[in-house]
């Protein structure tokens, strides 16, 4: 028996020092390796590291850039998930540490305000590199802080309302009498609709992310110019609860909890239409059996004072860090594609359908083309147009923190509870988190 | 009765396993289908398996990944368990006063939620020059407050006599814990070592902020990008979830012998 | 033993202890000390100022941090004796060498904590759905009129919430339970059954109190955990409806990610977290009698 002990106690032993041993000599191999890489990077002196996420989509228009700046610049793009992507940024620029910072970041317009205040001095101004009337005035506004313009603007998340042409016919509607629809017309649409088994659009209790497009439609926002919440007194945010509370009270909803159901609802072909930004075209399309079957139209228009058809849902802008180490050249490189190459945006748009908001561009060919999924609409074309005329507003520093209150009270005004006295309070826990 | 009760017993096990297993199962089918059929929550396979598998290693370096957190897995659990089997040990066996007081301090350190800790570690290791090193992922898992705790908790179990006898044979105290404790534990180190490799394994939030570079990324931050677009081909991500969920799935079939082993050598 | 003797058994002890010690101290304490003292300063980013205990005053007035302490709580005290209980009474059941397939039965009980979070929810939100299997299932049986809304339901939510955790962890404790129980010397339950004692006496007066260390320790982890919970709520319900569901792990990350970040008032909020758990660990070790 202690033989067996002993026997199995040593093979334990030295498998854990065998063990141990590979680790650590792994260990030195890598660490030998980093010296290697590291020092590579350093030959390298004109290698930018750009951090952002979707290699498809910004990973792709990166790759893209390079080739129109030539051999002057090697692109390492590091991909993380969008939040991850934010939190990481938030941890480096925060630890005030300064080595292996990247280059260029890419922040999504409504956080950007928050990191420039948070921040100063992280980022570069661009001014000197950028001329900022070349770009769509709404998007400048979101990536500037205190007066100063810090960002590249990239896509834009110009927002459509896509419907299903058959499903519509059903109740007799044309694409005419698609274009100039009130918010009025556009839920009546749904009685109808569910006569003929289909449902309106789906409906998320908890989730007010389309109150990002009925808002910037009006040019109101959450926040005011100062960035205090203009809840209680913004005629725009009540018929933002109004419509809400209809579509929650209708039975020609389909109810969602997440993405997921809501992209399976959208491909599956329960509902007939969906308010969104333009990026949502690549999950339509998706269906490949619906092609032909989907069109776009201006979203529909609300009743408050300045309402418009045009509006915005998302979108992200470039951004260089002032003590990164290629820091100068990645500015350079900025200003030279994505500010300033008509060529690019012509690419961007006819390969992935990347709609820029950089004017000069906005006659390149690549808007001629005509989509078959959208039933031989020229869907660039009717995007940029429209792009062209949304409310710029000013989104601050604090949509996400105006967002959570908001959402905070939601339940209790869908239950009927009283709308200015719920605002009131979403007031008071907005103001305390924003101290 | 007894076959009544044995009935009994096994239609509850057989119940509560088909509930468990039966997302494990969603998980595999969904690897074969496509990303719509998914999202509508289909539940029969599909044809889409090499199509899902051949995506999934074109967007993310997976292999590289899955070696990178190989490598981190094994070297983390087999450090932590050495170093805090020792100590989780010693806080019983030699009790005292003093360091009662270190093992309360100990354990109160994993209490603290990790969120408010992210800022000062990243400086810490920024400063240590471990950044965008395996250094900077290992270090900080060597000393696993719970296996301490579970290996002081488990030796209460531990036959003192048997230790007795080892110091009257003439046995150092080193070669008491390696040569009786550690063949007799066998069942504890095999749960301990399934946590450790476990929350090494899934680690996520740290390994995202320490490493820097994609060659470097472990497999949860390589799957999780997979499913980063504005429109995720679920179909690829759960390739990748398979891929980052069967080592773990392994390491339990390989180790969970030691559970019904009993302690070893416990002749009494 | 000699003097001599007792001091080199003494050092032999403290050199067991040290490294393991060290680790912590140097990776877990030197950052836990500095987000104290962050947590007594103020501002956005990094634009911090000292401001003393103006952190902690501010929390009382904070209605998000109550609502999301509570159903941290909530859950905690639901979730926690429910998972436990199965956890050792299926450990039980499988410690018995005589049970056929117990093998198969410890795999499949021990899946659903490797079951990737990603797939699980979609999954759970299928099945919970409007229109999906539970709410067909309970319609057919004619033991609910309308289909509820689970996932939507303010008080629905934290049940799916609860079930998801139990349904998920209870696998991974039973392994604690069931490494424990091969340290149980098996002669004490043949003399008991030997003397008359039936599953039930011989669960709660040999297995209760020989796992008590174990009991215990399971106890605090869970309690650490779902404390700390954070991944299952995000990805089944975003916090939601409103703030029903959201932890205060949840709302720490988003005062020092998503929002504009206040790490100062994220360090504080930790800080509130971290001495509950340790009142909680106190009053747990009350309760399971362990001692010291």
């Amino acid at each position: 028996m202690k033989k067996k002990i002993l026997a199995s106690l040593l093979a334990g032993v030295m498998a854990a020092s065998v063990l141990a041993g590979c680790g650590s000599g792994a260990a030195s191999d890598s660490a030998a390796q980093d010296e290697q890489t590291s020092e590579a990077g350093k030959s390298e002196d004109n290698e930018i590291t750009v951090w952002g996420w979707d290699k498809n989509m910004n990973g792709y228009a990166l790759e893209e850039a390079q080739k129109v700046y030539g051999d002057g610049v090697k692109i390492n793009f590091v991909e993380m998930a969008k939040d991850d992507c934010l939190t990481k940024l938030h941890t480096v620029l925060a630890s005030g540490v300064t080595d292996d910072l990247p280059d260029i970041v890419l922040i999504s317009d409504l956080n950007a305000q928050g990191y420039l205040m948070s921040y100063p001095d992280a980022f570069r101004p661009m001014e000197d590199v950028i001329n900022y009337d070349d770009f769509a005035e709404y998007k400048t506004a979101a990536v500037s802080y205190d007066g100063v313009t810090y960002g590249v603007p990239f896509d834009s998340g110009v927002a459509a309302l896509y419907y299903r042409t058959d499903y519509l016919s059903e109740i007799g509607y044309t694409d005419e009498m698609m274009q100039d629809l009130t918010w009025d017309q556009y839920l009546e649409l749904g009685e109808k609709l569910k006569e003929k088994g289909h449902m309106l659009q789906t409906f998320n209790p908890n989730d007010i992310a389309e109150f990002q497009i009925m808002l910037q439609s009006t040019g109101k926002w959450f926040t005011d110019a100062e960035g205090n919440a203009d809840f209680a007194d913004n005629a725009a945010l009540k018929e933002c609860y109004d419509i809400f509370c209809r579509l929650n009270d209708s039975d020609f909803t389909k109810v969602v909890s997440d993405w997921t159901e809501f992209a399976g609802a959208v491909n599956g072909g329960d509902v007939a239409c969906v308010l969104r930004g333009c990026w949502m075209t690549s999950t339509i399309i998706q269906s490949e059996d619906q092609s032909g079957k989907w069109k776009i139209a201006p979203v529909p228009k609300m009743s408050t004072e300045g309402a418009t058809h045009y509006s915005n849902q998302g979108g992200s802008s470039w951004f260089v860090l002032k003590n990164s180490k290629n820091s100068e050249l990645a500015a350079d490189f900025l200003s030279k594609t994505f500010g300033g190459s008509t060529e690019l945006y012509n690419t961007l748009l006819s390969e992935k359908s990347i709609i820029g908001t950089y004017l000069p561009a906005s006659d390149v060919e690549a808007y001629d083309q005509e989509f078959e999924f959208f039933g031989g609409q020229q869907v660039n074309k009717l995007l940029a147009d429209w792009m062209s005329k949304i409310p710029a507003v000013d989104t601050g520093a604090f949509s996400a923190e105006a967002q959570s209150a908001l959402l905070g009270v939601t339940p209790s005004i869908l239950e009927g509870g009283d709308l200015t006295e719920n605002l009131q309070d979403a007031e008071q826990q907005f103001e305390q988190s924003i101290q | 009765m007894r076959r009544i009760k044995s009935l009994f017993k096994h239609a509850f096990l057989i119940l509560f396993s088909l509930i468990c297993i039966f997302p494990f199962y969603w998980m595999i089918v969904s690897a074969t289908n496509v990303s719509k059929d998914i999202t509508m929550g289909k539940l029969t396979f599909g044809n889409a398996l090499l199509i899902n598998v051949r995506n999934a290693f074109q967007n993310a370096d997976i292999l590289r990944a899955f070696m990178n957190s190989a490598f981190l897995a094994i070297v983390i659990t087999v450090l932590s368990l050495l170093i805090c089997s020792i100590a989780g040990y010693a806080f019983v066996i030699f009790p005292g006063k003093v360091k009662n007081i270190l093992f309360l301090a100990l354990i109160a350190s994993m209490m603290v939620p990790f969120a408010a800790k992210i800022i000062p570690m990243f400086r810490m290791f920024s400063n240590l020059g471990l950044l965008n090193s395996f250094g900077s992922i290992i270090l900080p898992a060597i000393g696993t407050p719970f296996l301490i705790f579970f290996f002081k908790q488990n030796t209460h179990a531990f036959p003192l006599e048997t230790i007795q006898a080892a110091r009257v044979d003439g046995l150092g105290e080193y070669g008491i814990f390696f040569r009786i404790y550690m063949p007799m534990m066998k069942s504890t180190y095999a749960a301990a070592g399934i946590f450790a490799f476990m929350a090494s394994w899934n680690n996520y939030m740290w390994p995202l902020i320490a490493l820097q570079s994609t060659d470097k990324f472990s497999l949860p931050l390589a799957v999780s990008n997979l499913a980063a677009g504005f429109t995720p081909d679920y179909g690829m991500v759960m390739v990748g979830i398979i891929i980052s969920t069967l080592p773990t799935v392994l390491v339990f079939f390989l180790l969970q012998k030691a559970f019904v082993e009993g302690m070893v050598g416990s002749v009494k | 033993m000699s003097l001599k003797g007792k001091t080199k058994t003494a050092l032999t002890g403290w050199s067991m202890v040290t490294v393991a010690a060290i680790f912590v101290l140097v990776f877990s304490y030197i950052p836990m000390i500095q987000a104290f003292f962050l947590s007594l300063q103020t501002g956005k980013g990094a634009n911090l100022s000292f401001s003393g205990v103006a952190n902690y005053i501010r929390m009382l007035q904070d209605s998000t941090f109550w609502t999301t302490l509570g159903n941290t709580l909530l859950y905690a005290v639901v979730q926690i004796p429910v998972m436990l209980l199965l956890a050792l009474l299926i450990s039980v059941l499988l410690n018995d060498s005589k049970l056929k397939g117990r093998g198969i039965y410890r795999t499949c009980i021990f899946l659903p904590c490797v079951t990737s979070m990603v797939s699980y929810a979609i999954l759970f939100k299928n099945i919970f759905a409007v229109d999906g299997i539970v709410n067909q299932m309970l319609l057919k049986l004619h033991l609910i009129d309308d289909a509820i809304p689970f996932v939507l339901d303010k008080n629905w939510a934290k049940v799916v919430i609860i079930f998801a955790l139990i349904w998920r962890y209870t696998g991974y404790y039973m392994i604690f339970y069931l490494s424990a129980m091969q340290n149980i010397d098996s002669s004490i339950y043949e003399a008991a059954k030997m003397d008359g004692c039936s599953f039930f006496q011989s669960f709660f007066r040999i297995t209760m109190p020989l796992l008590k260390p174990i009991i215990f320790l399971t106890s605090i982890m869970a309690l650490t955990n779902t404390l700390q919970l954070f991944d299952e709520v995000v990805n089944l319900t975003n916090g939601g409806p409103g703030d029903a569901t959201r932890t205060i792990s949840e709302y720490i990350y988003d005062l020092s990610f998503t929002y504009v970040p206040s790490y100062g008032y994220a360090a504080a909020v930790s800080y509130v977290v971290f001495v509950l758990i340790i009142i909680l660990t106190i009053i747990q070790k009350g309760i399971t009698g362990e001692k010291e």
